[in-house]
């Protein structure tokens, strides 16, 4: 097989000369449905990202009774970090919580003259997962001392878990139909170069060529087609990337964008990878139809 | 030596048109049979079940005393290899010269390309077109074109030749220098079995000659026979 590649690539590059326009058209193809592929996945990453992080950040706050005594926080403290779910438990005091709020909103809103009772002292639980805020709220909530445990957004926190939910399902439930109609799609174009040249085929059939042999060129060519249609995609797709996280980073830099330092490499070659498969799948398929052998 | 054996072949479509039916045909090593018929007789299913471009619905097919009908799909190639077929519409390739044409058929197969250009040149030597080797399909005539499928054919050093009606788009001067080559390749032992209408060349030549019928073998004479106009 190893002294056959020569003949390969250059039955290969006559084909590519021969029938350029059905080329040209196949790697478009290629390049499209990687360009969307890519594109989809860059949004579902970043709602992904943008949702977990709003999570990560919510804690369970339990209020606790003014009369607890700061010896009684410690036995709770220790008793809620025996829950499995919670990682960590912090103390914060009424004084304490006044002083951060007073910090959060310096210069907007004038907090100087709030009594330091009107916040209750309380403690912040950071649970391992989003979805178990509500079990360890409900737990916390029967304890001594603790007048009500709940977490900001409770609501909130219930529509990220569906929001997440919903864009992981329905992001591999899209990428799998892209998938499958790039195989499609791809596949009846190049059937299209392989009827171009059903004669060669008919040929190499009736000399004694074997199935290796004549899908050889063909698969060589699905492979250019899908390194140039995913190399086209990859570098319209990279700049485009960064000229918008740029712009978010700068004018909303509160929405937590993934840069694109982290996640293009491997979409680079996640897309790539991903072009040249279906691309060579899909000619294989193409000329395996024409094959009477 | 059998080299073909039809037992009890018979083949339908898959539109349920019977191609042949009950066909039993022994052919020895180094005969020249003519297979002749009216259009649709069966004539070109009898040469594609010998290179299993068809495979029977009932019956066996044996070549060199192997059952192809049990050949696995990967194996059909190597079977090929040993059996040159041309046709009436020469199957050449356009863009490719006449040299390229023949060539193509030893790349395709495999064989190492130090070892091509001399194979093919004897090929051409043995056809007549060492001088027009650089030259495209195109630029030869009628008989030329074939006479390049014929070296295509031979280029494996085939044990038989099937020829389905070669002579059917040549002017008659054409004709007979196919029939020459064609015999005197089969005089070098290789086994030539060739469907055709031409009564004229059949009648010449003197060779064994099946008639295939509505799917069936309606005789199998030798040599000798004079064979009567067929209806077309």
């Amino acid at each position: 097989m190893k002294g056959n590649i020569p003949f390969f690539w250059r039955e290969t590059i006559l084909s590519l000369k021969r029938n350029m326009l059905l080329n040209i058209a196949s790697a478009s193809t290629v390049m499209v449905l990687t360009f969307i592929l890519g594109f989809f996945i860059l949004i579902v990453v970043n709602i992904n990202n943008i949702t977990s992080q709003a999570m990560s950040t919510l804690k369970v706050k339990a209020i606790l009774s003014d009369q607890l005594s700061l010896n009684k926080v410690g036995q709770l403290k220790v008793r809620i970090l025996k829950i499995p779910s919670v990682e960590s438990v912090v103390y914060i005091s009424r004084e304490e919580g006044l002083k951060k709020l007073k910090e959060k909103f310096k210069g907007k809103v004038d907090l100087e003259n709030v009594p330091k009772t009107t916040l209750p002292n309380i403690l912040e639980i950071k649970v391992d997962k989003p979805e178990h805020m509500f079990t360890v709220a409900d737990e916390i909530e029967k304890y001594p001392g603790i007048v009500k445990a709940n977490f900001v957004e409770g609501k909130l926190i219930d529509n990220l878990i569906r929001l997440s939910r919903f864009i992981y399902i329905s992001g591999i439930i899209i990428i799998i139909v892209l998938l499958i109609s790039a195989v499609f799609l791809i596949g009846n174009t190049i059937r299209l170069t392989v009827f171009s040249r059903r004669k060669e085929i008919a040929i190499m059939e009736l000399v004694g060529a074997s199935r290796w042999f004549i899908r050889g060129p063909f698969i060589i060519e699905g492979l250019l087609h899908g390194v140039v249609g995913s190399g086209i995609a990859v570098l319209l797709l990279n700049p485009l990337y960064f000229w918008c996280a740029k712009g978010i980073l700068q004018q909303m830099s509160f929405i937590p964008i993934r840069p694109p330092g982290e996640v293009l490499l491997e979409l680079n070659l996640l897309l790539i990878g991903t072009g040249i498969l279906v691309a060579t799948m899909a000619s294989n398929i193409a000329v395996n139809k024409h094959l009477k052998i | 030596m059998s080299v073909i054996e039809f037992t009890d072949v018979a083949l339908s479509y898959a539109k349920g048109n019977q191609a042949l039916a009950g066909v039993n045909v022994l052919i020895e090593k180094g005969e020249f049979v003519f297979l002749v018929g009216s259009t649709g007789s069966g004539k070109s299913s009898f040469l594609k079940l010998i290179y299993r471009d068809e495979l029977p619905s009932s019956g066996e097919v044996y070549i060199n005393n192997n059952d192809i009908t049990t050949l696995s799909k990967s194996k059909v190639p190597y079977l090929r290899r040993n059996i040159g077929v041309i046709f009436q519409d020469f199957k050449l390739l356009d863009y490719k010269t006449v040299f390229e044409n023949i060539a193509y058929a030893l790349e395709v197969t495999g064989c190492p390309s130090p070892e091509i250009p001399q194979k093919v040149e004897d090929v051409l030597s043995i056809v007549g077109l060492s001088e027009k080797k650089d030259r495209l399909p195109e630029e030869l005539s009628g008989g030329e074109k074939q006479l390049t499928s014929i070296a295509r054919a031979l280029v494996h050093n085939p044990s038989i030749l099937l020829a389905d009606e070669p002579t059917g788009n040549l002017d008659p001067d054409s004709t007979w220098n196919i029939m020459r080559i064609l015999d005197f390749i089969n005089s070098k032992g290789t086994t030539v079995i060739m469907a055709t209408h031409d009564m004229n060349i059949v009648n010449k030549m003197k060779k064994r000659v099946i008639v295939i019928e509505g799917g069936k073998v309606a005789s199998d004479e030798g040599p000798s026979m004079e064979i009567p106009e067929l209806k077309d």
